[in-house]
C-alpha cells in the first residue's frame, strides 16, 4: 500500500531537515530534560540547548577536568561514572561519585576562575558539555531562554550554598561537643 | 606471524593511527586548497560576509524577527548590495571604443593642465616654474604622452569609429578635437605619428592587415572562449552567496565538528583559544569593515558636493572605501581615481560655484584629505576602539608581501591574516600556560 504523496513529501522532508527525528539528538533532549539545571526549559528550548552542545567520550581513568585549570565549560554524563577528586601525592581525595544524568563543573558557566576539584572517569563515559561562551551568544540572542538556565544556577548555587552552611554548622558542632 | 605488531600498546597504535591519518588528511586538504583555489575568493568572500553579518542576524533575532526571516532578508541585502556595486562599476568601465576616448581625454587634459601651469610659447620657453624644474620634469612628461599616445591601429579604429558615426560633423565633436589637438601637439614636441613605439611604419601596416585578418579568423574562437571564461566564473561567483547562505544558518555544528577531533586533554583550551580569536577578529574585522563603509560614504558625499555626479561618486566611493583596507596604501589608491576622474571631467555640477573644471583635482585632494582625518580622527577612535592593534613596520611589510605573494588581492588580505596569526598565537600561549601544558 503506497503513502499518499503529502506523506512521503513530508516523510522526506523530515528525513532531510528535522534533526530532532535523530534517535541520538532525541536522547540527548531526553537526558538534558532531566538535568535540574534546564528543568524549566520547554521542548522546543531543549533542543534549542542540545543544538551548543558537545559530545565527549572519556575512556576510564581520563581526567574531564583538572583542578586549578581555568574553567570553561560544563559537563553533564550521559553515561558512566566519574570521580570528584582533590588531588594529592596518594590516591587523592575522592569528594562524590556522579553518574548518569548528574553535571559538574557548572561554576565555569559563571567565569574561568580555576577549578576546585579535578573530574575523572571512573570507567568508560559518555559526557556532554555546555560551553560558557556558547551560553553566552545564547543569552545575547534568546534572553529569555538563557535567563531561565541562569536563574536554575543560581538556585542551585544558593542550595548548595545552604547545605554547606549547614554541614559546617554541623561540623563545628560536633567538633565543640 | 605478528608479534611485533600485537607488541604495540593500543596507545601507541592510536597514536600512530592519528598521526597518519592527520598527515594524510592535512596533505588532502593542501591538495583540495590549491586544485580549487579559485573559488578561494568567491568562498572567502561569502564566508567574510557572512562572518560580518552575524551581530545584524542576532540583533534581528533579539528583536524576535524568526530566524528564516531575519537569514532571508540579509541575504536579500548581500545580493542587492553586491549586484548594485557590479553593476556601476561594470557600467564605469569602458569599452574599447571608450578606452581610446578615455586615452584622448586624459592625453588633452594633461596637456591642457601642463601648458596652464608651465605657460609654454611658441618658442618652447615657459614660465619661471618651467625654467626651475622644466628640464627635470619634460622627459618624465614626454614618456607619459607616449604612452597615451594612439598607436597607428588605434588611430585608425579611432578615426574609422568617427567618420562612421559622424562623417563630416566628427568636426565639432569634442573628443574629435582633442584627438587632432593631441596629434598636433605630439608633433610639435617632436613625436614621429608614422613611428609605432619605435617600429618603422612599413611594418606596422602589414602587421595590422595580418592582425585584421588573424581578428576575423579567430572571431568564433575568441567568442565561445570568451563566453567560457564568463560563464566560468559566474559560476565561481555563485558559490559567495551559497557559502554566506549556509555559514548564517550554521549555528556551530561547523565548530563542533572540528572540536569533535580534538583529545580530551585540550578540549576546553581549544574551545577557549576558538572563542578568543574569534571575539578578537570579529572586533578587527568588524571594525574594520564599518570604517571602510564610512570613509566610501564620506567620500561619496564629498565628491558628490563638488560635483563629480552621483554615478562616479558612488563608483569612486565604494573602490576607495574598498582599497582603504589597506593601511597606507588605501587612501592614496582613492586620491589617484579621484584625482584622474577630476582631471578628464567634461561636465559637472558644483554645489558651490567656486568649484570649477581647473581646481577641480584641488578640491578632490580636499575632500580626500578631509576623508582621511575624519577617519583617523573620528571614525577609527571609534569602531576600532579596542580592536587588535599592529605595529605600522609590521602592517608596511605584511602589505608589501601580500603584494609579492597575490598581488591586489594580497594587499587587501594581508592585514586580516596578520592579526589571525598574531591573536591565534598570542591566545594559544595564553591558554597553553593557563591550562599547564607548556
Amino acid at each position: 500500500m503506497t503513502l499518499p504523496l503529502q506523506k512521503q513529501l513530508s516523510a522526506l522532508w523530515d528525513n532531510i531537515f528535522d534533526r530532532s527525528r535523530d534517535p541520538s539528538k532525541q536522547d540527548l533532549v531526553n537526558i538534558l530534560a532531566q538535568v535540574p539545571l534546564f528543568a524549566d526549559l520547554n521542548h522546543r528550548e531543549l533542543k534549542r540547548v542540545a543544538r551548543i552542545t558537545h559530545q565527549r567520550h572519556y575512556a576510564q581513568g581520563e581526567k574531564i577536568f583538572h583542578m586549578g585549570h581555568p574553567g570553561a565549560a560544563m559537563f553533564i554524563i550521559r553515561t558512566g561514572r566519574v570521580n570528584i577528586v582533590i588531588p594529592s601525592e596518594s590516591d587523592g581525595l575522592v569528594l562524590a561519585t556522579l553518574s548518569a544524568g548528574a553535571f559538574m563543573g557548572e561554576l565555569a558557566l559563571l567565569d574561568d576562575s580555576p577549578r576546585s576539584a579535578s573530574a575523572i572517569a571512573v570507567e568508560d563515559t559518555q559526557a556532554i558539555a555546555l560551553f560558557r561562551s556558547d551560553l553566552n551568544k545564547l543569552l545575547e540572542t534568546e534572553a529569555s531562554l538563557g535567563s531561565k538556565i541562569l536563574k536554575s544556577l543560581a538556585l542551585i548555587i544558593g542550595q548548595r550554598l545552604k547545605l554547606t552552611n549547614q554541614q559546617l554548622a554541623q561540623a563545628q558542632m560536633s567538633k565543640s561537643a | 606471524m605478528n608479534f611485533a605488531y600485537d607488541a604495540l600498546s593500543r596507545a601507541k597504535r592510536r597514536q600512530r593511527f592519528y598521526v597518519v591519518t592527520g598527515l594524510l588528511g592535512f596533505s588532502l586538504f593542501i591538495v583540495l586548497i590549491w586544485t580549487l583555489r579559485e573559488l578561494t575568493l568567491p568562498a572567502i568572500v561569502g564566508a567574510l560576509a557572512a562572518y560580518l553579518c552575524h551581530p545584524l542576524l542576532a540583533l534581528m533575532r533579539r528583536w524576535r524577527i524568526p530566524k528564516g526571516l531575519a537569514i532571508l532578508t540579509l541575504f536579500a541585502g548581500f545580493f542587492f548590495l553586491i549586484s548594485l556595486a557590479s553593476s556601476q562599476i561594470r557600467d564605469a568601465i569602458p569599452d574599447e571604443q571608450g578606452k581610446l576616448e578615455l586615452r584622448v581625454r586624459i592625453q588633452y587634459k594633461l596637456d591642457d593642465k601642463y601648458q596652464a601651469l608651465m605657460q609654454i610659447d611658441e618658442q618652447g620657453k615657459g614660465n619661471l616654474l618651467h625654467r626651475l624644474v622644466g628640464a627635470e620634469i619634460e622627459p618624465f612628461y614626454d614618456r607619459l604622452n607616449r604612452l597615451l599616445m594612439l598607436n597607428p591601429e588605434e588611430r585608425a579604429s579611432f578615426e574609422r569609429y568617427y567618420v562612421d558615426h559622424y562623417s563630416v560633423q566628427r568636426f565639432d565633436q569634442t573628443f574629435y578635437r582633442y584627438f587632432l589637438h593631441n596629434l598636433a601637439q605630439y608633433q610639435k614636441r617632436g613625436g614621429d605619428l608614422t613611428m609605432d613605439e619605435g617600429e618603422p611604419n612599413t611594418g606596422s601596416q602589414a602587421k595590422a592587415a595580418v592582425s585584421e585578418i588573424n581578428a576575423s579568423t579567430n572571431l568564433n574562437t575568441e567568442q565561445k572562449s570568451l563566453l567560457g571564461v564568463i560563464g566560468g566564473v559566474i559560476s565561481l561567483w555563485m558559490a559567495a552567496p551559497f557559502v554566506f547562505l549556509f555559514l548564517l544558518l550554521d549555528e556551530g555544528e561547523i565548530k563542533r565538528s572540528v572540536v569533535q577531533l580534538v583529545p580530551n586533554h585540550y578540549f576546553e583550551m581549544v574551545l577557549t583559544v576558538l572563542n578568543n580569536v574569534d571575539d578578537a577578529l570579529g572586533k578587527y574585522l568588524r571594525g574594520t569593515f564599518l570604517e571602510c563603509t564610512l570613509v566610501g560614504f564620506t567620500l561619496m558625499l564629498g565628491l558628490y558636493l563638488i560635483g563629480l555626479g552621483a554615478k562616479w561618486a558612488f563608483v569612486i566611493g565604494t573602490i576607495a572605501g574598498l582599497a582603504n583596507a589597506i593601511p597606507f596604501l588605501g587612501p592614496a589608491i582613492g586620491l589617484l581615481i579621484g584625482a584622474g576622474y577630476a582631471l578628464i571631467v567634461e561636465t559637472f555640477t558644483p554645489f558651490f560655484s567656486i568649484i570649477d573644471a581647473d581646481n577641480m583635482v584641488l578640491w578632490v585632494c580636499i575632500v580626500v584629505a578631509v576623508t582621511q582625518l575624519l577617519d583617523n580622527a573620528v571614525y577609527q577612535p571609534i569602531v576600532l576602539g579596542n580592536a587588535v592593534s599592529l605595529h605600522p613596520l609590521v602592517v608596511i611589510i605584511g602589505v608589501m608581501g601580500g603584494s609579492i605573494l597575490l598581488g591586489f588581492i594580497g594587499m587587501l588580505f594581508a592585514v586580516p591574516v596578520i592579526v589571525i596569526v598574531k591573536v591565534v598565537i598570542e591566545t594559544l600561549f595564553k591558554e597553553m600556560k593557563a591550562y599547564q601544558i607548556i
